[in-house]
């Protein structure tokens, strides 16, 4: 039985109230749901930490109503990428309204400077265009894919990561940083 | 004279970030939350203080109502794993558990349980939750409320879950 189909089996016997098969989904799907919701809504944050935990609250209370147990993944990503969306927002409008008196800094291992500014760029992102850039590069999911994570056109993932792109470099050449030289290299050979 | 990043430079640098950036499977453990501006300390006292009268759930107390819940409560039969998380069992007079939310794993000593867990009426279940099974205790994620008494614990759960 190939990989997808085994999910597919463990995921029809959660629909059916199985929490055994349940506790296996989670422990299959959990690690990519809990690490997509903490970077839309912000690495580093508690609040990232509380979205993650609701997001598989979300998967767990909805799981009996999917239909198709062989879209089981792209549903919990949707599931969990709706939640991590939604609370962002309202962060977003809670910091300007009640900023904390003094922000917690989040420094991951194996981080440079230049990578926290990144990030910090990153994180000014709007949580939607913040969700794209993440299930494409990070989750590496396709733009057919993402659109339908985020029910929406491909067209319209395709001009989130444009303007994501765009800001990013933006920032990346404001800071004096260029990506790494075997990158540059790569791509300096003109036609 | 700046240069631009390619695109798949870009690309590059902002999933090395994202990998960097994207912290472990499982939802870290609840701390205790950083101090909110007045005017926020104001809104969550009065959602406190509504959400008291408002909520159905009955808390007893017992004449322990000076020392902190979590201490009265303290059971080895108390560590319940839920979505990720670590909840520690603090008893109540009585609750009424609401919604099913789910199953967890209940830890008595070394054997384990699969159990049933519901919300607690007003509370996220991200701060706690509760088991049908187990109508004389909720069960608390992380250091939040523990110097509450029995009797204001729900009002502090409560007030918690309205803080953003």
């Amino acid at each position: 039985m190939s990989e997808s189909d085994e999910l597919t089996s463990v995921a029809q016997r959660a629909i059916e109230g199985d929490s055994e098969a349940l506790d296996r989904l989670l422990a299959e799907l959990g690690p990519q749901l809990v690490r997509t919701v903490r970077l839309v809504v912000g690495s580093g944050s508690p609040v990232a930490e509380d979205a993650a935990q609701e997001a598989v609250i979300d998967v767990i209370r909805g799981i009996g109503r999917l239909r198709d147990a062989r879209a089981v993944r792209a549903w919990a990503i949707r599931v969990a990428t709706a939640r991590a969306i939604k609370v962002a927002r309202r962060e977003r409008l809670r910091s300007l309204l009640f900023p904390l008196a003094d922000a917690e800094e989040f420094v991951a291992a194996g981080a440079d400077a230049r990578l926290g500014d990144l990030k910090r760029a990153f994180d000014s992102l709007p949580p939607r265009m913040r969700a794209v850039a993440i299930l494409r590069l990070h989750g590496g999911l396709s733009e057919r894919e993402t659109a339908a994570v985020l029910r929406c056109s491909v067209g319209a993932v395709k001009s989130q990561l444009h303007d994501a792109r765009k800001r990013l470099a933006g920032a990346l050449t404001a800071e004096g940083l260029a990506p790494s030289t075997s990158h540059v290299a790569e791509h300096a050979s003109g036609p | 004279m700046k240069r631009e990043p390619s695109r798949d430079g870009v690309d590059d640098e902002v999933a090395r970030m994202l990998r960097t950036f994207e912290g472990p499977e499982h939802p870290a453990p609840r701390k205790a939350r950083r101090t909110w501006r007045r005017g926020a300390i104001v809104i969550v006292a009065i959602v406190a203080v509504a959400g008291t009268l408002i909520v159905g759930t009955v808390v007893a107390t017992d004449g322990e109502g000076g020392r902190p819940a979590a201490v009265a409560g303290s059971s080895t039969c108390g560590s319940l794993s839920f979505a990720g998380r670590r909840y520690h069992a603090v008893a109540v007079g009585r609750i009424a558990p609401g919604r099913r939310l789910g199953a967890g794993t209940l830890a008595c000593g070394s054997t384990h349980a699969q159990v049933a867990v519901a919300d607690v009426p007003g509370v996220a279940a991200n701060i706690a939750v509760a088991l049908p099974r187990d109508a004389g205790h909720v069960y608390v994620a992380g250091p939040t409320c523990s110097a509450a008494t029995r009797a204001s614990l729900l009002a502090c759960l409560l007030a918690a879950s309205a803080t953003p």
